[in-house]
């Protein structure tokens, strides 16, 4: 009685072949083969059409098939886009580097710089004009220095502006922490009452107090730096934020660069 | 270069490196090419093709087999032929001549260590073979030029073929047995030596 090969058997007889079968599918083929010649014999037709197969000679390219930048429908200066965009790679990632080192730089002397900075006023003639403490970026800071008074309370202005009017118009009062320091102020004309608790303690008495607000703004001037701070804080800021600002248009333009090369390179 | 920089680098647009990579696969490609279409010039500008088509779709590549990739270039430029030519005359198997003078046998076959009746078998096992090659459907074809002519293995192949590998295993299968009975007609163009190994491996 002949065997029926099925389908599934050449599959399994040619995957065998090539040593593509699972070690529980060997054993069942080759125990298959060692009780059915027809099998075994079937196998050996598929060696041989096989081994005629990989017999077959290689047949040798009739010529080179190297491409010419025609053929390739390359542009002329493609070669060079292919050199130019790892260094345009290059130097937009170092350009945000920078970009992001120089921001964060000027965060930090943001956050550390107001504090130190006193700036006096410029007008140098009212050498009495109260010293304003100013924080990096032109904002006014809400600490007063130890020395200042506290605000004088509303009343205690109006009250003091009532007092003497002489003062008022020689010096303008502000109501700022230092507005009550004024050395054209005459302080026999004004009351311990009215002024406030912590100025009143600074001048003691009220014959003491010429020589003490003259002292007031000193001490402030000996705290505050050199008058060229401000412009030398200033100069450094608008540094910071050009060279930021040309950072930040290097990494723009060369990663742009670099986007055109790398698409030209590949057309 | 290493083939993965030389890939790398023609991936940039860098031509010679490509070049490279055709010195190297070129004889490949024209022959499943060839076993494919059965016709040298056919062949030679599928090859053509296959390699412009390549360059091109480079940025496509993504790893694997590069050999398996261009493969599935070429295989699928032969299909279109074969498409193409299911719709015309079809053309002679035997190469010919410039004089349209049929191509006994042909030069690329020529052994100079062979005899001229051992040069004729040869030519005559080989078209006979080609014949049958061209009598399988053409995935059947490609599968069996990919694995048994071109060498790769299965998983090769289901790249190559685009197919998965139970696919691959039947198809191949099937193209095998399919040949194994156009050959039966052919068995006295078998060399003895087919024979005498068939035994020893049995």
């Amino acid at each position: 009685m002949k065997t029926q090969i099925t389908s599934r058997d050449w599959e399994i007889l040619s995957a065998y072949l090539d040593d593509q079968i699972s070690a529980p599918e060997r054993l069942a083929i080759e125990t298959r083969l060692v009780n059915n010649p027809e099998l075994s014999q079937s196998l050996d037709e598929l060696r041989q059409t096989r081994m005629i197969l990989r017999g077959l000679p290689k047949l040798r390219a009739p010529r080179n098939f190297m491409l010419t930048p025609a053929m390739a429908g390359q542009r002329a200066g493609a070669s060079m886009s292919y050199g130019m965009y790892p260094v345009l790679r290059l130097a937009a990632t170092l350009a945000t580097l920078f970009f992001f080192i120089v921001t964060a730089g000027g965060l930090a002397l943001r956050f550390t710089l107001p504090a130190q900075t006193v700036i006096m006023r410029s007008d140098q003639s009212q050498n009495a004009q109260p010293v304003v403490p100013l924080g990096m970026g032109g904002g006014g800071s809400n600490a007063a220095p130890p020395l200042a008074p506290p605000a004088p309370t509303e009343a205690a202005v109006a009250n003091t502006m009532e007092k003497a009017p002489a003062a008022t118009g020689a010096a303008e009062l502000q109501v700022t922490p230092l507005t009550p320091v004024s050395p054209e102020t005459n302080p026999a004309e004004m009351q311990p009452g009215v002024m406030p608790k912590a100025f009143s303690s600074a001048l003691g008495s009220p014959e003491a107090q010429p020589p003490v607000v003259a002292q007031a703004p000193q001490a402030l001037v000996q705290q505050a730096p050199p008058a060229t701070a401000q412009p030398v804080g200033g100069k450094v800021w608008v540094f910071l934020t050009v060279l930021q600002i040309m950072l930040a248009a290097l990494a723009l333009g060369s990663a742009a660069a670099a986007l055109y090369f790398r698409r030209a390179g590949r057309r | 270069m290493d083939e993965t920089a030389l890939i790398d680098s023609a991936q940039h647009g860098n031509l010679e490196a490509f070049n490279g990579l055709v010195l190297t696969y070129q004889n490949m490609v024209y022959n499943q090419a060839y076993r494919m279409v059965g016709d040298m010039d056919v062949a030679e500008d599928a090859t053509q093709d296959a390699f412009i088509i390549a360059f091109r779709k480079l940025g496509t590549y993504r790893g694997g087999s590069f050999k398996a990739w261009l493969l599935r270039i070429v295989t699928n430029l032969c299909y279109d032929e074969l498409r193409r030519r299911k719709r015309r005359p079809t053309t002679p198997l035997e190469p010919i001549d410039h004089d349209d003078d049929e191509i006994e046998s042909p030069r690329w076959l020529s052994d100079p260590s062979e005899t001229p009746e051992q040069t004729a078998e040869r030519a005559e096992l080989a078209q006979a073979l080609q014949y049958c090659l061209d009598g399988l459907p053409p995935d059947f074809r490609a599968i069996v030029t990919l694995v048994d002519i071109q060498g790769l293995d299965y998983s090769e192949a289901a790249q190559a073929m685009g197919r998965p590998l139970g696919t691959v295993k039947s198809r191949l299968a099937r193209a095998r047995t399919r040949l194994r009975d156009c050959l039966q007609g052919y068995r006295e163009l078998l060399p003895a030596s087919f024979r005498l190994l068939e035994e020893s491996e049995a």
